[in-house]
């Protein structure tokens, strides 16, 4: 007897659609498996042969052949299971229901029938409706992930037993209420009630690092922090994440995605709805920055997308680590090839670093710093040029006063706290969105030099000033144009039409350090 | 040119150098016994067992020594190369040496010695040095060079860099007195200015050719950047100091010693403020290096360099004249000195918002009276 059913395999960020079928016969007893699969998916037989049996069902020797088609993509990952193992019972007259090759279905096997969650259900999903099916099954701990997706039956289920049943016609699937409904999804809103959202008025001090932040955060430029050890450098990281703007669907869903293929989606999330932070440490391997792997995974900077990658201590990590974030940047994408495919794996975040201005980290303290001159200079010679030139903001933090935390030296009017700098971040970003309406980019800190010499124009006078200082300080072009649009930022968030000076003094003074 | 017979006589001189085992303390016996080193040379080996401090070994090591190839072609390698050499009694070896008790018995340097009738000080301080330090030592020597005074310093990093530095900057004359051999330039950083010096002002070494950085060499130099100057100054020093070393030779050689005071707190100051205490001069503004007599008698003689006050001290009082009193960039500068001040903290002790205080440090930065020294760290640029 033969049976078909479909199920799917996740590539990259996208699912492709496969089909399993299975045929049983007469001969020596025999389970062969064919379809160019990876040893998970082989091992699948061991599993699916005492689930069958644990779940009560009585099979005979005989001959099973499964075949994964199409037979020329790799396929890997635990999903496979539940389709080769509903396969095998059609295929012995176990489940009668007719239709059964219009079902899709993904899902991992434990040994007592139970069925388990697996990754990368939501693109695998999302591919089952674009391709017209209507029914998927699922393992119930991928619930609110599939439900995301509309227009289309999601049937949930928990074991083997239950899963036929549900087939057959003999069991109603589970209800899939919900009390709240998210605005975006049929799935919950997870209430974070408890935790408090991190706010920028924790943080003491620091007028300049936090007015820096915004500006960088309105443009979507690179931010450099800069300070002795304790300054609150990665407390300033951690909270950009809250003062963006919302995301969007889209981008909620391209972050589901990734998280959903990555593995790291928390059970019962549903749609994500927080931007990602991620602060890999520095003894980061290039492979898992990058992405990739023998089987490719979405690297750190896939994860961060839409989000902030914080590399704290970034004179720590390793040259080359540091080095291959260069193109990421410019494309915002990471293209992962490996000899039988080539994946290219979103990596639109904002980069955000922290360092030491030297060794001991308190330069130019000189009361506590003796670090020699060369190894300052050697120390921030670490970063190259090049990476230097993608961070277009640059701030020093400084050390924390005692009357700073031990008073409240600042009143609530003119701190700076999250919803002051979201407001301001959205007129930026609203500014911008009309600005570049037209073109391809979203933010200022994505304009080529023509953008610039479009969108930047400066007055005379400012065009004078500019012209003193480019000379005195022997100004790069790169620099010039790296000047002119973080001006563009500041003038953006003071709801300027024009640049002018104060706006790019401003910005000189966060430019990169010894340029 | 040199004769024969000079050549001859550098070459002894060169040969007492040259003998494994025997330093210069014994050198100097040796010269003291047998009056100079040809005499030496043909001295029986029974005779050197008569001085005191002689060994069996170092008499064996000064008889082998003679026998060796190698001195004789390392000197005359010496001879063809451009590095000039020098020894007591030879025209161009400064007399000021021959004071010293230990003084070195053969010199090698490139470019020229200093003039001795013109004025001379030596710039010493820390290595790890301040921005103030920095400065001063940068803006003193400036302020020197500009009014014909020599600044001679040991080429290290930090004050003795930027002295050097500064004395350059003003068209200046400048020697270095190295710890190595005259032809290694050490540190590494220090190329451009080892360069600079070798065409254009002076190296000088005690120490063979190649010989690399020992420590010991580098206060052993100290004497000799105290005997060549008229007056010591002393930027930045650390407790436990090189420079130090570099007063008490120059106290011991009767010099002049002046000391910029610091902050009782900085650890970079606390040498300074004990010598202040034990009694050298403060220097406060590069004028004040006339009360050292040497310096004022020899600025006479040449009236033609001198005036009171150097042309940039000048422009910088005229420009300092000309900003506008209580003007939002008075009060930015206002609360800038020497020490790196930064921006937060500038925001605070203004009270002014922080474009305003930026577009102002920006401004005086554009005039030149402002430095960032490092990231969001300013400093006046004038003293």
């Amino acid at each position: 007897m033969y049976s078909c059913i479909k199920s799917a395999s996740v590539y990259g960020l996208e699912a492709i659609l496969v089909e399993v079928e299975t045929d049983v016969s007469d001969g020596l007893p025999d389970f062969n498996m064919s379809g160019l699969l990876s040893s998970e998916v082989k091992e699948a037989k061991e599993r699916i042969k005492v689930a069958i049996k644990n779940s009560n069902f009585k099979l005979l020797p005989q001959r099973v052949v499964v075949n994964i088609s199409p037979a020329d993509i790799r396929k890997d990952g635990t999903g496979f299971d539940l389709p080769i193992a509903l396969g095998l019972l059609a295929a012995n007259n176990l489940i009668t229901n007719e239709s059964l090759g219009e079902y899709f279905c993904i899902g991992e096997l434990g040994l007592d029938g139970s069925i388990k969650g697996v990754k990368g259900i939501l693109p695998c999903v999302l591919m089952a409706q674009k391709a017209g099916i209507k029914n998927v099954i699922i393992p119930k701990a991928n619930k609110e992930e599939a439900l995301i997706v509309e227009d289309i039956n999601v049937i949930t289920v928990s074991n083997l037993k239950e899963c036929v049943n549900i087939i057959n016609g003999k069991l109603e699937p589970s209800s899939l209420n919900f009390d709240s409904l998210d605005t975006f999804s049929k799935s919950p809103i997870i209430e974070e009630k408890d935790i408090k959202t991190p706010d920028f008025s924790d943080v003491r001090g620091q007028n300049s690092a936090k007015r820096a932040t915004m500006i960088a955060v309105a443009g979507m430029h690179n931010i450099m922090y800069m300070g002795p050890p304790g300054s609150g450098k990665t407390m300033l990281a951690s909270r950009i994440p809250y003062i963006m703007p919302d995301m969007t669907k889209e981008e909620r869903l391209e972050v589901t995605k990734i998280e959903s293929v990555a593995g790291i989606l928390k059970e019962g999330s549903g749609l994500v709805k927080k931007r990602p932070f991620r602060n890999p440490y520095h003894n980061i391997t290039l492979n898992a920055l990058m992405g990739g792997g023998a089987f490719a995974k979405p690297g750190e900077i896939t994860l961060a997308s839409k989000g902030v990658l914080f590399l704290d201590e970034i004179t720590e990590f390793n040259s080359n680590v540091i080095e291959s974030l260069r193109s990421p940047i410019e494309d915002r994408k990471v293209k992962v090839t490996r000899l039988n495919y080539s994946y290219d794996y979103p990596a639109d975040f904002m980069l955000v670093a922290a360092m030491n201005p030297c060794k001991c980290g308190y330069y130019p303290d000189r009361t506590r710093c003796k670090c020699r001159e060369v190894d300052i200079r050697r120390y921030i010679g670490k970063i190259s040029n090049p990476i230097w030139d993608r961070f277009d903001i640059c701030i020093k933090t400084n050390e924390i006063k005692f009357k700073d935390i031990a008073y409240e030296t600042e009143t609530d009017e003119n701190v700076l706290s999250n919803k002051k700098m979201k407001e301001m971040i959205l007129r930026a970003r609203k500014a911008q969105l009309e600005r570049f309406k037209d073109t391809n980019i979203n933010f200022n800190s994505q304009m080529n030099s023509e953008m610039v010499k479009k969108y930047c124009q400066l007055k005379d006078r400012e065009k004078e000033l500019m012209e003193r200082f480019y000379e005195k300080k022997h100004l790069t072009a790169r620099a010039y144009t790296r000047i002119l649009k973080t001006a563009r930022t500041i003038a953006d968030l003071e709801g300027e039409k024009d640049i002018n000076w104060s706006h790019i003094s401003e910005s000189f003074s966060y430019r990169r350090v010894n340029e | 040119m040199e004769n024969l017979s000079e050549i001859t006589k550098g070459f002894y001189w060169y040969w007492i150098n040259s003998i494994p085992g025997v330093g210069l303390v014994k050198i100097h016996k040796l010269l003291e016994y047998f009056g100079n080193p040809k005499r030496v040379f043909f001295a029986k080996k029974s005779d050197y067992l008569n001085i005191e401090k002689i060994s069996e070994n170092d008499a064996k090591a000064i008889e082998e020594s003679k026998e060796v190839g190698y001195i004789l072609k390392d000197y005359i390698k010496l001879r063809k190369s451009d590095m000039k050499f020098s020894y007591p009694g030879k025209e161009d070896y400064p007399k000021q040496l021959l004071d010293i008790e230990n003084y070195p018995v053969n010199l090698y340097y490139y470019g020229r010695l200093p003039d001795f009738n013109k004025p001379i000080v030596s710039i010493v301080g820390a290595r790890g040095c301040t921005d103030y330090g920095r400065r001063i030592a940068y803006e003193f020597a400036k302020s020197f060079a500009a009014n014909g005074i020599q600044v001679i310093s040991g080429m290290a990093l930090g004050i003795d860099y930027y002295g050097q530095k500064g004395a350059i900057s003003a068209g200046g004359y400048s020697l270095g007195v190295l710890g190595t051999g005259a032809d290694v330039c050490y540190p590494r950083n220090n190329l451009e200015l080892y360069l600079h010096l070798k065409e254009h002002g002076g190296i000088l070494s005690e120490y063979k050719p190649n010989t690399p950085a020992i420590p010991g060499h580098f206060p052993e130099r100290n004497r000799i950047i105290s005997a060549l100057s008229d007056a010591v100054i002393v930027v930045e020093a650390r407790n436990k100091s090189g420079s130090k070393i570099t007063v008490d030779w120059a106290l011991e050689q009767g010099k002049d010693v002046f000391v910029v005071p610091g902050r009782i707190s900085d650890p970079l100051s606390v040498g300074c403020l004990e010598l202040l205490n034990e009694g050298a001069n403060p220097i406060l503004r590069p004028e004040d290096i006339y009360q050292c007599d040497l310096i004022s008698t020899k600025s006479n003689k040449n009236q033609a360099l001198s005036s009171e006050i150097s042309p940039q001290n000048e422009q910088f009082r005229h420009n300092l004249n000309k900003l506008p009193i209580a003007s939002q960039k008075n009060m930015v500068y206002s609360e800038l000195d020497l020490y790196p001040c930064a921006l937060d903290d500038l925001v605070t002790k203004t009270g002014l918002p922080l474009s305003i205080v930026v577009e102002n440090l920006l401004e005086l930065e554009l005039e030149g009276l402002v430095e960032e020294t490092t990231k969001n760290c300013y400093v006046r640029v004038q003293i």
